[in-house]
């Protein structure tokens, strides 16, 4: 039976496989290698490197909201944290260019709490600023560390904090010396999911920071989509096979991080 | 033969499964022929400045007296140019700047185009406490100390390099009398009048100049006298390296930078300020209170070659940049792009558009319609349009729509 199933399904997979693969293939192999060479120079590899910088600060900043919430989430079944919980994902389903007008709307000095920051914070802005990107970036990736930490969290370790306790180690003890540790593979996943899910935002950034003041920058997304409009496909796509190339490089050490568990969060 | 029978479990599965294939193929086919089917239908690209007269007026107008209706895409001029580069098709395909049409589609998705409208620049904004109030030094409040001014990136948008052209050409008018290549057109602006020349021009000195009100707030300014590019040294070089001047792209909508409170004010095209309800810089006859003369708004020939005194050379850091293009008016145009089924369908759409019905529409959201519409390659322009076109003036630079 196992055998049948394994040759029925097998198919289903190239196609999947292939459906996933082609796309990449054909970005990558588009331009050619001295093409893709000379594509260094327009920019899109200072753009890639600041990009990945504020995309790992958004994941770390992730993840220290993602243990707290872990913690209090795996105790607290009731309805009202039920509810609240259910809003983790809701980032993940608004359109991207939406996300950037609801931040606008939110923290813009004119507005209520970017007035009320501003308040506090002496000559705040927010488009155009390092700040929003962060914020951005934060509101759309924040969720899958959240996720794959709070599961991690709640079904293989939770139980050993628990022993812990009864043990006689105080739950500050237990939290931070067995918790902690075991947690660790969860949140490099954690980071480097999240990181993944930041660098490929570009709507919502478009919206909040067309480029980042003072320094102009562009995140790698746009800076690509700028190159399409203004330069047309064959650079915007060798800048793209650049970006992808870096992604995969991501995603294997996902794999190797994860070893036979890394498909499961 | 024990291994070969399969158990009623597996026959499921493989049932779900390739019943799954079956329907999920089916729907893919079917569905895209479930819309209106392609003779009568057109598929259309327009500027994104034209999304009110058109997918709100025009296309509604169009189907109900064609039968033929409208699928309509608004956005940049230039994204859409290259999204048909990517292989995207659209039957019709409208621009804000006839040069993208030349310049990124031609000869690989067509060969001609008609330019059937010009719009004007305007100074926008949304916040009353804006209000620039009638026979103001406009550039005063666009550049007084905090105020925020956003444009679209030249490189998106050709609103973009169009507000720099606008900025470059107030420099010339306002400081312009003596000037050996345009004075004469500075002194045809003003009617002769050097006083109210000189109301402009000493407005100018005392806010950009030596000891000006900048410097004196420490506010940029301290340029030499009459110097034409202060404005656009104040705004694209000062202003947008403090942040107080934003580039953006135009998918985003400058009003919704105004709306927001991101921008004090817009440079966009006053079409825009009528359709999405901006308020803008007016003079005492309720038009534009921007001269025509840098407005880009005005294909006489005198208008046409002051235009071309500045260029669309825009500030470097970033990068707002389309090349060293001379000043041209702002011309709409449209053609049929290769590949299109039924041309028919789109030729008359074009030729709506072009005529009594669409230039109507066009003139009540603000646009400036062309009394004729100009042709571009006219040997290629199907004979359904020849009747609706003339040639394009020969003052007219190239640089407007090639």
């Amino acid at each position: 039976m196992k055998n049948r199933l394994l040759y029925i399904f097998f198919p289903f997979i190239i196609v999947y496989l292939l459906f996933l693969g082609l796309p990449l293939v054909r970005m990558l192999t588009f331009n050619s290698l001295g093409y893709l060479i000379s594509d260094t120079s327009s920019g899109i590899l200072a753009s890639i490197y600041y990009t990945y910088i504020i995309a790992l600060a958004v994941a770390l900043i992730a993840v220290l909201f993602s243990i707290p919430y872990a913690f209090i989430f795996a105790r607290k079944r009731s309805l009202g944290y039920r509810l609240a919980d259910s809003i983790i994902e809701v980032p993940i389903m608004i359109p991207s260019t939406v996300v950037g007008v609801m931040m606008l709307i939110t923290f813009e000095p004119q507005m209520p709490v970017g007035h009320f920051i501003g308040m506090i914070v002496p000559e705040y802005t927010f488009s155009d600023s390092l700040l929003a990107v962060i914020l951005t970036l934060l509101f759309v990736s924040s969720a899958y560390s959240i996720r794959i930490i709070g599961a991690s969290y709640r079904r293989e370790i939770l139980q050993y904090e628990e022993v812990a306790t009864t043990l006689g180690i105080d739950e500050m003890k237990s939290f931070f010396l067995v918790s902690l540790p075991m947690l660790t593979k969860s949140i490099v996943r954690g980071v480097i999911l999240s990181w993944a899910r930041a660098i490929s935002a570009v709507g919502s950034i478009l919206i909040v920071a067309y480029y980042i003041y003072p320094g102009f920058q562009q995140i790698a997304g746009v800076f690509i989509y700028s190159q399409f409009l203004g330069s047309g496909l064959p650079p915007a796509a060798a800048s793209s096979a650049i970006l992808i190339i870096t992604g995969i490089i991501v995603l294997a050490l996902l794999r190797i991080f994860g070893g036979k568990d890394a498909f499961i969060y | 033969m024990h291994n070969m029978k399969f158990s009623r479990t597996t026959i499921t599965i493989i049932v779900v499964l390739v019943a799954g294939i079956l329907v999920g193929v089916s729907a893919g086919y079917y569905i895209p022929r479930g819309s209106a089917s392609p003779s009568s239908s057109v598929s259309v690209f327009a500027a994104g400045s034209l999304e009110y007269s058109l997918g709100d007026h025009f296309n509604p107008y169009f189907r109900n007296s064609t039968g033929i209706s409208v699928g309509s895409t608004f956005s940049g001029s230039v994204s859409g140019a290259r999204n048909v580069q990517s292989g995207i098709h659209y039957d019709v395909f409208v621009s804000a700047s006839a040069a993208v049409i030349p310049s990124l589609l031609m000869p690989n998705y067509t060969d001609w185009m008609v330019i059937f409208a010009s719009n004007e620049m305007a100074i926008t904004w949304l916040n009353p406490s804006y209000n620039i109030p009638v026979g103001a030094f406009w550039f005063e409040n666009i550049t007084s100390p905090g105020v925020t001014v956003a444009a679209s990136t030249s490189q998106l948008d050709p609103s973009g390099f169009q507000a720099i052209e606008m900025i470059k050409l107030a420099g010339l008018l306002y400081t312009g009398w003596n000037n050996s290549s345009y004075g004469a057109y500075v002194k045809e602006a003003f009617g002769n009048n050097f006083s109210a020349y000189m109301k402009y021009n000493a407005a100018w000195n005392s806010w950009f100049g030596k000891e000006g009100y900048l410097e004196k707030h420490n506010y940029g300014g301290n340029y030499s006298n009459n110097d034409s590019l202060a404005l656009y040294d104040q705004i694209f070089l000062y202003m947008l390296s403090r942040g107080e001047t934003k580039l953006t792209t135009v998918e985003i909508g400058l009003d919704g930078l105004l709306a927001a409170g991101t921008a004090d004010y817009a440079l966009t095209y006053k079409s825009q300020a009528v359709n999405q309800g901006l308020s803008y810089f007016k003079n005492s006859d309720g038009g534009n209170g921007l001269s025509s003369w840098i407005n880009l708004g005005n294909i006489s020939e005198s208008h046409v070659e002051f235009y071309q005194m500045v260029n669309s050379t825009g500030p470097t850091t970033p990068d707002d940049n389309i090349g060293n293009l001379p000043g041209a008016p702002i011309l709409y145009a449209a053609t049929v792009l290769n590949g299109t089924a039924n041309t028919q369908a789109a030729y008359s759409y074009i030729y709506y558009l072009i005529t009594e019905s669409g230039q109507k529409f066009l003139a009540n959201s603000d646009f400036d319609p062309l009394p004729v519409a100009f042709g571009f390659n006219i040997p290629y322009i199907p004979a359904s349009l020849s009747s609706a076109i003339v040639p394009i003036p020969s003052y007219m630079p190239q640089s407007a729509y090639v």
